[in-house]
Formats: structure tokens, sequence, C-alpha cells
């Protein structure tokens, strides 16, 4: 059998692993496996481009995002502020070291990464710029995809922001904006970036050299 | 009609991490195969993905009662304060008319770690028992599944983000209670079983 010529035009659905046969999509349509509806190729236009600008973005935000006040809080004259480093420096003062490392994980060091790497992988990409490196950093990108909390960081801030309006008087601080900013730089990328031809680049990329 | 062949049984094997189609019989000669395009090791199945997922949803199960039943963290306000536990607080916003949000502490808290692990628990014992359900809803339930885990670390989040906020000394303050530590061991536990856990299952006969 001639497999290298079957493999070119096939793929496989990696929920229920079928066997489809590759099909010419166009920018704005989706296909999903016919088998088992998990979608599985949504091809993004201008894919590197637009998601290296929204990632340059993301990383400009993220040391105002985790260092400036997300919340000022007064109650009798008293104030006091938060920022994200302070979330995780407070728990872990009070000898919760398993929960204040996990949230330091979740809520600063994997945003960082995930805009970081991203950063390194689409340069390297735009610039044909090819080093043994690339291809796995691009796949740790990809398993970082389960531990993305941006949003729902987002949501507690404004579960806290309710819980404490009775008794206190809250207000933004200029942390939050950078926050916002970051956690709509971070869906967007995942929105405008088109996995599949970053790899078929990369895996050309690595030919060449 | 669409062919029912898969990768697997037309010796072929697709790479977890890039997507890339490989022919597995040219390389079994390998102790393990290594994908040509991302260097990730590759598999059939995730492998001993039942077990692993098993140990994982009843290790993260065990977590849970500590979880539920210990404080999650105590608001001492001028002086006065009682630990609560994850439902306390889900009940005393309800007492306090925010529906909204205890409805949201709620989903994110409790529903969504119990429906995650009872899910993974119906999808491990349909492949095992070879249940005749529809393949197509419990491959999209494990998607949902896989979805909605991260949400549950909303809860920690306000935690940390109260701790920080709320240090007025004799006025109020708030401090983290031990359940903390149980429910966050939960959710990434529960993270990796659904991580563990190969849908692909579903569909070999």
């Amino acid at each position: 059998m001639a497999k290298e010529v079957d493999l070119q035009g096939l793929t496989a659905c990696h929920a229920c692993d079928l066997l489809i046969e590759k099909h010419h999509i166009l920018p704005g349509s989706k296909a999903a496996c016919p088998r088992c509806r998990t979608p599985i190729y949504d091809p993004k236009a201008d894919t590197v481009n637009k998601t290296l600008a929204v990632v340059i973005t993301g990383l400009i935000l993220f040391v105002p995002a985790i260092s400036l006040p997300i919340l000022t809080m007064t109650i009798l004259g008293k104030t006091s502020v938060n920022t994200l480093v302070e979330g995780v420096i407070g728990i872990y003062l009070e000898g919760f070291y398993l929960v204040s490392f996990m949230v330091l994980a979740f809520s600063i060091v994997v945003p960082f990464l995930r805009v970081f790497i991203l950063l390194i992988v689409l340069l390297q990409v735009k610039l044909h710029f090819y080093s043994k490196y690339l291809p796995g950093l691009f796949r740790f990108f990809g398993r970082l995809d389960s531990w993305d909390t941006v949003e729902v960081y987002m949501l507690a801030i404004l579960v806290a922001v309710v819980k404490l309006v009775d008794i206190a008087k809250v207000h933004a601080g200029p942390g939050l904006y950078c926050f916002v900013g970051l956690l709509l730089a971070n869906s967007l990328a995942s929105t405008l970036l088109d996995k599949k031809q970053v790899w078929e680049t990369i895996e050309e990329l690595c030919k060449r050299n | 009609m669409q062919t029912q062949l898969t990768a697997q049984s037309a010796e072929l094997v697709q790479c977890g991490d890039c997507h890339k189609l490989l022919n597995y019989l040219a390389t079994e000669q390998a102790e393990r195969l290594i994908c040509p395009r991302c260097g990730a090791t590759v598999h059939k199945r995730k492998p001993d993905s039942l077990s692993r997922t098993w140990a994982l949803v009843i290790t993260a199960l065990i977590c849970l009662i500590p979880a539920n039943l210990f404080p999650m963290m105590t608001v001492i306000y001028e002086g006065t304060g009682e630990p609560s536990t994850i439902i306390d607080g889900v009940i005393l916003l309800v007492k306090l008319n925010m529906i909204p949000i205890a409805l949201v502490i709620f989903i994110a808290s409790i529903a969504v770690p119990f429906l995650k692990l009872g899910g993974l628990i119906l999808l491990m014992l349909s492949v095992q028992l070879k249940w005749n359900l529809s393949q197509r809803q419990r491959t999209l339930a494990y998607r949902i599944i896989e979805v909605i885990g991260r949400w549950s670390m909303l809860d920690i989040f306000v935690i940390s983000i109260l701790v920080a906020l709320v240090k007025l000394g004799s006025i109020a303050e708030i401090k983290g209670g031990v359940a903390a530590t149980f429910f966050v061991s939960a959710v990434v536990i529960t993270i990796f079983a659904a991580m563990s856990f190969d849908p692909r299952l579903i569909w070999d006969e």
C-alpha cells in the first residue's frame, strides 16, 4: 500500500479516531467530525500577524496587570489595595502553601507562559527562523490550554466586589483595566490562532533546516 | 454512508499534541513512537487511560469530602466572625438576597466538581460495561467536562483576593480555612483526570 500518498489526503478525528478525507476549508467556515460532531478544524486568515499583534499587547499589559492595584477598598476611612501578586503573598503568609502555589501558577505563571511562549513561537514562524526548541515550545503551549484561568479570575474579581459592596466602598484600580486588557488579549489569541497552520509552517521550517 | 474506518484500524496513529497522522507500522521497531513534527511520544490510545482516570477520580472524590466539611474561610467583622464552609457561604449569600452570586458560587464550587467527577465515572462505566448510550452525546459530555473544570478555581481566587484586600486589623479581616487546601487539590486532580481519559475509547468496539 502506498501509505505516504494516502496520509497526505487524510486526517483523523482527535475525539473518535475516525479517518477523514481532507477538504480545503475556507477561513470563516468550520469542519466537524461527521461521526462524533467534534469540531476538528476552523481555519483563520492571516493567523500569524493577527495573533502576534494581540500577543504583544498581552505581554505589555502583563506587568501592570499583576503589579498595579486591581481593587481599592475603604472602610471607616481605612483604605487597602489588592494586586494579583499580593493575592498570592496574602494566603502564603497565612500558611496555605499549596493554595498559594496553585494561585501563583494559575493566575500569574500560566497566563505569562501562554503569551510569552506564543510570542517566541510566532516570531520564529514569521521570521522563518528555526531553532530545535521551536516544536517543543509550541507543544508545551498546547498543553497549557487546560490550565488557562484568566476568565475565571475576572469572575472572581466580580464576586469579591459584590461580596464587599455592602460593608465597604470598593473601587476599581488601574490594575483592573490592565487585567481586563490581558483577558481580552488572551481570549483573542486563542480565537485568532490557527494551530494547524502554525504546525505546518514549523514542519516546513524544520525540513528546510 | 460515511466509512467507519478509524486511524487505529488502518494501522495509523494520530499525534495527541500536534494532530499529525503517522504510520504506525513503519516505526514499530522503535521502542516508542516519537512524532517527527513535534517530538511528543505518540500512543494509539492514551496509556492505561481507564485505570489512571479511576485513580485520579477516586483521589479527587476523597479530597472533596474535607473540602466540603471543613471551613473555607472566616470573615471577621468588628471582632466577631465564624468559620464558614462552602455551602455555608452559599446559604449566607442567599439569605442576603444575593441570588445571582450565590448561584455562581454554587455552580463553580459544588455543582461543577461533582458533575465533572460523576460524568467521568459515567463515561468510564459506559466504556467498561459496554453500555448502549449515544456515542455522540458521550463525546459531547466529555468535551464539556474538559472545558468546565477550570471554573472551579473561582472560589479559591475569590479567597485570595479577599484575604489580601480585607486586612484592616480590628475592623475587618478575612482568613482562609483548611478546606481551601483540599479544594484546590481536588480541582487540580480533576483536571488531570479529565486529561487522562481517552474519548476515543467511547468509539472503540
